[in-house]
């Protein structure tokens, strides 16, 4: 398996990760009965580069959360690195992992349980700043913790600043936990879901600030999400997971239009989208049946698998339309398309070329998904 | 399948407007509200939390509680015309705000049920998803036998996809999908004529949602039953509604069908919501949304509630509060008579006395740059 994770810049990633996996050990009343685990994250390999973002993409239960929180440090690997900069970063100590903090902060998906409701904003943007060192005294609290609010534009900055949690608005509270992450000055943002829990109206206010800061701090962003097309509006890259494995990686736009993993494929026909039933609404007659077609397509699509006892081989082969034997047993290495894409899927291996896959997909796919 | 369109009304809510009454003031959640529904007709409501999407299906349900308080409104069911044919309407229309309890238990679940946006918690966790179903069959039916209520529950979750061998699990052993599954299965144990769809989808990923939805799409062809469609996610809506509904501040502003509404939006905020997602085809814009945020309803802005985050607003909008009107839709020259038939917005950009220059060319230029 090809451990370059090729994309079209040469900038140094700031934060790499390569070969993560993380283990869930579960704990088995039953003595004599083989320990199981669930296995969240089995092979993810993905590096950030200041002043870009990088899409994550995933149903629930693909282990995209658990991969930011392997790299805001919150679990440990099982196995695999992570590099800070030219720095590994060490499993253990209080002292490395808050230096390590003040570079890489997590925006968590919930606004509403990730703020203490105890505790006013002030206090939560406080803790930050003294303790990575910024703030020695009041009165430079109080100036940094207004340019703050004012960078995530909550004004008047003086009202919020002794507000509670309750008394804000969610869209309101995320900007605060936005905030919070900021203080620390750092230079990766990792944000976990961050709109999804707001108002359609609210996420893309939210989407634009965290591209504004991404743009004038040159910060590196890694945006997970599940909705395809705001990875496309937001980041320059966009990776593809699922049951714990990393199926597909390029840049955004190659990624959501054209789609080669039949998983990416399945979750861009899924997603709600306009334009395809626009397309088919100048049919006529047709149109009542054409509507229905097009959400019957998809079929009965299944679910993700458990991640205790994961099918052997690509974790997919079990909803895959195009499985073949050899999907059942062994992961497909990583297939690069050139561009800086790379899938990991038989179809496209070096000995069955894109014929296959061509083939292969004539038999019953929808053919907009294929090129 | 549906062989024949059918045109008649189902149910018809007049000028109803609820509020709740709290220490800090009155909030009026749904304000001056009207609209019919079709049979058959998919319905969909679409706004933002606060809007009054939610307040509005629980009142058509009878289910709010005090401090919720229906001020005005009527609610107008029209039973069973599909099978005694075309009878007088006005004759068989019942006042769902009027019933009382005795016909209200009739009414629910055999004439409108709802599926729950928290299928989660609207299950109850104790009881296995047999019980829970063939309890509704058995309240609503004391005759009926245990063995046909069994079979009945097996039948409803073959309806909805879930093999039958998972009756007798309990909701905790069910994946989300599934217990949305569960819910639907439930509301359509008694084959009521309209389901309430409180977002139904929320939690739920895109490919679960798209294969809920295929689902519903066909238990809708094969029975016929109406929905309410309530979400926040337009794009969802543009989808499968037949006719959609903009809610803001507790008001309708605009309303008319999939096509014309995804084409020629013609509320700044309906195509402000529009240019709110992006779009997973074609180049990419930078998008501006909407400024703001949704007001406190509490204290709504007088006039159109919208105007302190328009980007059209003139002197007129800060005074006079807009009603719903008939706007020359797609085709149609001429504004059909009615409500529920064609597109209808509250905007003084589309009055002429208000507004003599007519509506702008564009509304796009106030979100897109």
């Amino acid at each position: 398996m090809s451990t370059n994770i090729a994309t079209s810049t040469n900038e140094e990633p700031i934060l790499e990760a390569v070969h993560l996996r993380k283990e869930f050990p579960l704990h088995s009343l039953k003595l004599f009965r083989p320990s199981q685990a669930v296995h969240a994250v089995e092979d993810a390999s993905l590096a950030l580069r200041p002043g870009r973002a990088t899409a994550l993409v995933g149903e629930s239960g693909s282990g995209k959360t658990t991969v930011a929180r392997l790299l805001a440090r919150l679990y440990t690997p099982t196995a695999g690195t992570i590099r800070y900069g030219q720095e590994m970063v060490k499993a253990r100590g209080e002292v490395t992992l808050r230096a390590y903090r003040r570079h890489v902060q997590i925006v968590f998906q919930d606004p509403f349980s990730s703020l203490n409701s105890v505790h006013t904003v002030r206090y939560h943007l406080s803790r930050p700043l003294r303790i990575h060192g910024y703030a020695h005294n009041t009165a430079e609290e109080t100036q940094l913790i207004m340019s703050l609010l004012e960078r995530v534009n909550l004004t008047p900055a003086e009202q919020f600043m002794h507000k509670f949690p309750h008394q804000l608005s969610g869209g309101q509270r995320q900007r605060v936990a936005i905030a919070r992450a900021l203080a620390a000055k750092p230079s990766v943002l990792l944000a976990d879901e961050p709109v999804s829990m707001l108002d359609v109206s609210i996420r893309l206010d939210m989407l634009n600030l965290l591209l504004r800061l991404k743009e004038e701090e040159n910060m590196a962003l890694l945006f997970i999400t599940h909705d395809l097309a705001s990875a496309r509006y937001f980041a320059e890259e966009t990776l593809v997971m699922y049951a714990g494995q990393m199926v597909e990686g390029g840049p955004s736009d190659e990624v959501i239009q054209r789609p080669k993993h039949p998983y990416t494929q399945l979750l861009l026909s899924a997603a709600p989208d306009p334009d395809r039933f626009g397309s088919t609404v100048l049919q006529g007659d047709r149109k009542e049946s054409s509507r229905v077609q097009s959400i019957v397509s998809v079929g009965e699509s299944g679910e993700p698998p458990s991640l205790i006892n994961p099918p052997g081989g690509c974790r997919f082969h079990p909803r895959c339309p195009y499985a073949m034997p050899v999907c059942r047993q062994q992961f497909p290495p990583r297939t690069e398309l050139g561009g800086g894409r790379w899938v990991n899927c038989y179809l496209y291996g070096a000995e069955n070329k894109t014929d296959l896959a061509a083939t292969t997909h004539a038999k019953g796919r929808p053919s907009k998904e294929v090129e | 399948m549906i062989t024949e369109v059918r045109t008649n009304t189902l149910l018809e809510i007049k000028h109803m407007s609820v509020d709740y009454d709290s220490t800090r003031g009155t909030v009026h959640a749904v304000n001056d509200v009207s609209f019919t529904i079709e049979r058959g007709q998919i319905f969909g409501l679409a706004g933002e939390s606060g809007s009054g999407k939610s307040t509005l299906a629980y009142a058509l349900a009878r289910l709010l509680q005090p401090p919720a308080v229906v001020t005005r409104g009527q609610v107008l069911y029209y039973p069973g015309v599909r099978e005694v044919g075309e009878t007088t309407r006005d004759d068989g229309a019942v006042d769902v705000l009027a019933l009382n309890p005795a016909q209200l238990r009739a009414f629910r679940w055999r004439e409108l049920s709802i599926v729950f946006q928290s299928a989660m918690n609207a299950l109850n966790p104790v009881l296995d998803i047999n019980t829970q179903i063939t309890d509704v069959l058995r309240a609503h039916n004391p005759l009926m036998t245990t063995a046909g209520a069994h079979s009945r529950a097996v039948e409803l979750l073959k309806l909805v996809g879930i093999a039958s061998d998972r009756l007798h699990s309990y909701p905790h052993e069910l994946s989300g999908g599934m217990r949305q599954r569960v819910m639907i299965a439930i509301a359509l144990a008694l084959n009521p004529e309209m389901i309430i769809m409180d977002e139904p989808t929320t939690a739920l990923d895109v490919v679960v949602q798209r294969d809920i939805l295929m689902q519903l799409m066909r238990l809708r062809n094969d029975f016929g039953f109406s929905v309410i469609f309530i979400t926040h996610d337009l794009s969802l809506l543009l989808e499968i509604a037949d006719t959609i509904a903009i809610m803001y501040a507790g008001r309708i502003v605009e309303m008319g069908t999939r096509n014309d509404l995804l084409r020629h939006p013609r509320h700044p905020y309906t195509s402000g919501l529009l240019h709110s997602f992006p779009t997973l085809h074609g180049p990419r814009h930078s998008l501006t949304g909407i400024a703001g945020s949704p007001p406190d309803l509490r204290s709504v802005p007088p006039g159109c509630a919208f105007h302190p985050r328009c980007a059209f607003a003139f002197a007129a909008c800060r005074t006079i509060v807009p009603s719903l009107l008939p706007v020359a839709s797609e085709g149609t020259e001429v504004p059909p008579a009615g409500r529920g038939q064609g597109t209808c917005v509250a905007c003084h950009l589309y009055d002429a006395e208000l507004n003599p220059e007519g509506p702008p060319e564009s509304l796009e230029s106030g979100y897109v740059n």
